[in-house]
């Protein structure tokens, strides 16, 4: 069974249609990239999938339970986890706090914040840091250990390597492997197609909301991406 | 002048007092209460009710309970929604509701001045003896004690526990905190009902130091805001310097001349004002000198 398991969602900015009814499922321990160009509909899905932006029509499921109907932070406690674009973290507060906000979820599991530690060596040593003053790859690491805290059966992560150094990016995806191993399913939005190529279970392209592209990287190329991007078949020249 | 610098700073911890609530609530909820004068006011009638029938030291209490579910009942059913539609719906509405209170209390209780003062035996006029002939007022003493008891309170409860990293969470970024599980409704009603139970504490203040009619709030919220604005946000601390500021402003001037006492309040609010939006267009966050997070 699919841990999470959207069909046909759709979204719009009030008059402009984002997502056009977009499905797609993720397994325990398997990594879904979602690609596309700016625009392209990502955020607005994974924000209407955590329930952060009100769905039009189209279902989601959790561990097989419809969590459709559900405020965003009733999904959260149902152990789905969003870490958003540019990880908004409170800056003000300490890595510590920051992590402790994640167990607001009050879902039972293995994380704590030494465990965190341990996963994240780099962080211990921030522990009274405030999360405003690091970088952006110890913050992205900060925002994966705080959805770590829920314990959540699947995280979303919205445009992971944005913004970051090369090695914090390399380090961020080092983590999402191990988090992965332990078998919570990962949808990604990601804007590096040969990073998504090398690391994905499965593929997702994006299009003017339109899903142009769904296949398993061993059966996709580069340029088959590339051009779902843009809305081209492949071999089509723009 | 050492007495009048005295009084001044005793009379700051008053303004601190009524200002904490004003200023909590625009700091978790970016929403500025209009109705913190009027709600202050009910407090103080419902202190001189209960205080009456069970004694002060027993209606404070239970004030404070009530006046927390009311804050709750209030966030669910006006501030709630009059803060989905942006800054200037919350002042329209709780200014609104500042007139229904102060009428419905003009109704109720009538236009008789009424004071605390009667239940605390001979509080509200004894002192304490300083060196050098000084006399300060016991009252304005506890009253200073209460405003840096109730700031350090808050300030503790922000930092230090779930709840008011929760309601930092709320304040700060309200999408980023129900993504994280947070109950975001629940978390801003208790804040407002912290805010609203603080001010029990500024309607004793009040009602021990004067007598107070139904339409008493209006001047109450007017100095509780000058002392918000001339401290700024950011802690809680800065409203206790603002209340200070507000009070020694109001002191000298009144030495200057015998009725410039509010125009000197005044001058102190409206050159915090200037300064605060000195180049640069008006926004809540700038007048209350709140970095705009993003």
């Amino acid at each position: 069974m699919s841990t999470l398991d959207i069909r046909d969602l759709q979204a719009s900015h009030g008059q402009l249609r984002a997502v056009h009814g977009v499905s797609l499922s993720v397994k325990p321990g398997e990594m879904l990239f979602v690609l596309g160009a700016n625009g392209a509909g990502k955020t607005t899905l994974l924000r209407s999938i955590a329930g952060d932006h009100r769905a039009e029509a189209g279902s989601v499921r959790l561990s097989g339970v419809d969590i459709t109907g559900l405020a965003a932070h009733h999904r959260a406690r149902s152990g789905l986890a969003l870490v958003p674009e540019g990880r908004r973290l409170f800056p003000n507060m300490t890595v510590r706090e920051n992590l402790a906000l994640g167990r607001s979820t009050s879902r039972e599991g293995p994380w704590t914040i030494e465990a965190i530690y341990e996963a994240f060596p780099n962080l211990a040593k921030l522990d009274h840091a405030p999360a405003g003053k690091l970088s952006g790859g110890e913050q992205q690491a900060v925002a994966i250990g705080r959805a770590l805290m829920g314990d959540p059966v699947a995280i979303i992560l919205d445009e992971v390597s944005l913004g970051l150094s090369p090695a914090a990016v390399d380090f961020a995806y080092d983590a999402l492997k191990r988090v992965r191993d332990m078998g919570i399913a990962l949808l990604v939005v990601e804007q590096d197609l040969n990073r998504a190529l090398h690391t994905a279970d499965d593929l997702m392209v994006m299009c003017e909301g339109h899903v142009t592209l769904h296949a398993t990287p061993a059966r996709t190329s580069l340029n088959a991406l590339a051009a779902a991007s843009f809305g081209h078949d492949e071999g089509e020249t723009a | 002048m050492i007495s009048q610098l005295i009084g001044a700073v005793l009379l700051g911890g008053y303004y601190a007092v009524l200002a904490t609530g004003l200023a909590f609530m625009f700091s978790v909820m970016n929403i500025i209460n209009l109705a913190h004068g009027a709600l202050i006011v009910l407090s103080a009638y419902g202190l001189y009710v209960l205080g009456g029938m069970m004694g002060l030291p027993i209606a404070i209490p239970i004030m404070i309970i009530v006046m927390f579910v009311v804050g709750l009942a209030l966030h669910a059913l006006i501030l709630a929604r009059a803060s989905k539609g942006g800054e200037l719906l919350p002042l329209l509405a709780t200014f609104g509701l500042s007139i229904i209170l102060d009428n419905l209390m003009f109704q109720v209780f009538g236009a008789d001045s009424l004071s605390l003062a009667p239940l605390v035996g001979d509080l509200s006029w004894a002192s304490f003896e300083l060196p050098g002939f000084i006399f300060v007022g016991k009252l304005s003493v506890y009253t200073l004690i209460a405003a840096v008891a109730v700031i350090a309170g808050l300030e503790w409860l922000l930092r230090r526990t779930t709840l008011g990293h929760r309601i930092q969470a709320t304040s700060q970024d309200r999408a980023t905190a129900r993504l994280l599980g947070i109950d975001t409704a629940r978390t801003a009603a208790i804040a407002t009902g912290l805010a609203l139970a603080t001010g029990v504490i500024a309607a004793t203040a009040l009602g021990l130091r004067t007598a107070w009619g139904p339409y008493a709030g209006s001047a109450q919220l007017l100095f509780a805001f000058e002392a918000v604005v001339i401290g700024g946000m950011g802690s809680l601390w800065r409203v206790l310097w603002g209340a200070m500021i507000l009070a020694l402003a109001q002191s000298l001037a009144a030495m200057i001349h015998p009725q410039g006492f509010l125009i000197g309040g005044h001058l102190a609010f409206l050159l915090a004002v200037f300064w605060r939006l000195r180049g640069g267009a008006f926004s809540l966050n700038r007048l209350l000198g709140r970095e705009v997070r993003t």
